[in-house]
């Protein structure tokens, strides 16, 4: 579910690049602050939450030169920022949330562990708030899997419900147009997932929201991925297109190229990948190195 | 009025043609056509009053120039002839007031499902962000009534949005030769992925 919103690296510029991962080191740092272990669990995409809020609500970046445990020297962080806190609440949020789904389909007790770990314990009052949504949304889309919903429109809304609340922090006109482009995002990750574990899920047999969209029947599922790949192209490219355009309606201060490269760069390149089934990326909570298999 | 020169994104003493340009520019993208299924099309109005009117004072400012709106703002209503149901006429109401619950509901209320019913509902999937639904619904129209152009029209906008998309993003990056650019993804695919959690611990 994670790793799918990053930036196209090749095409930043290096000054760029440093910026981008200045965002990186910060999140890190702050997720540090609550919970060493959880640091463990950082993602790109709350990067990229964390710069979108910040480059649009602060005036100023305050960056300093900060040692690293993990990589042994000094590296340049974005610090001070309430923005990169309430990321760095999200990011713990949905580890945890993430590791006790895994804990309850596959009774994985390591997850259950880190769960308690990784927990949600010392969160500011926004991102508390935010939880009881996140949860609501993520009962509902148990609810709809558990009765094997054959929308993935349908189940697609709730995980895109989440992230709409969650890239939404102000009632001001930003937090509106927020609202419309987390969804659009949100939908964009549940889809592309469904689809790359498409192939793994008939394998095991586990539920699979396009498998009943699209009436899967047994027989080859690779013919059955190809045959849904055009309606699932338009869907994720209209997810794209739709958060390009909400994009295009925000005040962006600063870091307009970085945010751009996601947006119109990374996330199309994964789309390309996914559809066309060359490189598989998952870095799911148990895959800590994460992992990238080309084939 | 915020600043007009700011507002067309050119600098200040741009000459006619650099403030027409990046006008041009500006109208594609905030084009209301663009944003005709979508919850924000207020908003999208509201950029391109401010963009018009940046352009009409420095153009105004510039020479007696002419103003030229390049858009019309049209309500979305299609090629309504004027033959639908009022139901119909009420729902389209509701979906261009937004108010896609009450369309949604007055839609479900109506058993005879008819192309037009399909073609309203698959517009009000797309606005809901139900894009798998809204295309089936909307080509399901198509195919009931296939000479009919308002069905056609909304299809085609759908997919010419997702095709400028696309050019949108293939422009911004080095189009070089496709084999070398696929080694180079693959390799930063395995670039990310040894990374350890970090961007580059290499450099």
């Amino acid at each position: 579910m994670f790793g799918y919103v990053i930036p196209q690296k090749s095409e930043l510029k290096v000054r760029e690049y440093e910026v981008f991962r200045a965002y990186y080191c910060g999140l890190c740092k702050e997720i540090g602050k609550k919970s060493q272990v959880a640091r463990m669990a950082l993602t790109f995409d709350m990067t990229f939450l964390g710069i979108l809020l910040s480059s649009i609500y602060l005036e100023n970046e305050l960056c300093v030169k900060k040692f690293c445990a993990f990589k042994m020297k000094k590296v340049m962080v974005i610090t001070d920022n309430a923005y990169m806190e309430y990321a760095g609440d999200m990011n713990t949020i949905l580890s945890n949330r993430k590791l006790l789904d895994d804990y309850n389909d596959d009774r994985n007790f390591f997850s259950l562990l880190l769960s308690k770990i990784i927990n949600t314990k010392s969160l500011s009052i926004l991102s508390m708030d935010k939880l009881i949504k996140i949860d609501y949304n993520l009962k509902e889309l148990n609810n709809l899997e558990k009765l094997k919903c054959n929308s993935i429109d349908e189940t697609g809304h709730c995980f895109a419900s989440l992230t709409s609340e969650i890239f939404k922090i102000n009632e001001d006109k930003q937090g509106r147009v927020l609202s419309l482009l987390g969804y659009n995002v949100g939908k964009w990750i549940y889809t592309i997932d469904a689809f790359d574990d498409l192939l793994e899920d008939i394998n095991k047999q586990k539920y699979n929201p396009l498998i009943h969209t699209f009436n899967y029947s047994g027989g080859n599922a690779e013919d059955f991925k190809k045959a849904i790949r055009d309606n699932m192209e338009f869907t994720l490219v209209k997810c794209l297109d739709e958060v390009g355009k909400a994009f295009e309606l925000l005040q962006i201060k600063k870091n307009k190229a970085i945010i751009e490269n996601i947006i119109y760069m990374g996330m199309k390149q994964k789309t390309d990948i996914v559809l066309r089934g060359r490189c598989k990326n998952d870095q799911s909570i148990r895959d800590l190195r994460g992992k990238g298999r080309c084939y | 009025m915020t600043n007009p020169y700011e507002t067309l994104g050119v600098r200040e003493g741009a000459t006619e043609e650099e403030i027409k340009a990046s006008y041009k520019e500006l109208v594609k993208k905030y084009h209301p056509d663009k944003y005709e299924n979508n919850p924000l099309q207020d908003l999208a109005d509201e950029k391109m009053r401010e963009i018009n009117e940046a352009y009409d004072y420095l153009v105004k400012n510039n020479q007696g120039g002419n103003n030229q709106d390049f858009y019309n703002n049209d309500q979305y209503n299609g090629n309504n002839n004027g033959y639908s149901n009022p139901v119909f006429q009420r729902i389209r109401n509701l979906i261009n007031l937004n108010n896609l619950l009450a369309a949604e509901q007055e839609l479900n209320s109506i058993h005879d499902k008819s192309a037009e019913w399909y073609f309203l509902r698959g517009v009000i999937f797309m606005r809901k962000g139900w894009y798998n639904e809204g295309y089936n619904d909307l080509k399901t129209a198509i195919a009931m009534e296939p000479s009919n152009n308002e069905y056609r029209s909304a299809l085609n906008n759908a997919t010419n949005s997702n095709n400028t998309y696309m050019n949108n993003a293939f422009s911004r990056g080095t189009r070089t030769n496709s084999d070398f650019c696929d080694t180079l993804s693959c390799l930063c695919c395995a670039d990310q992925a040894c990374d350890c959690m970090g961007l580059g611990c290499c450099c």
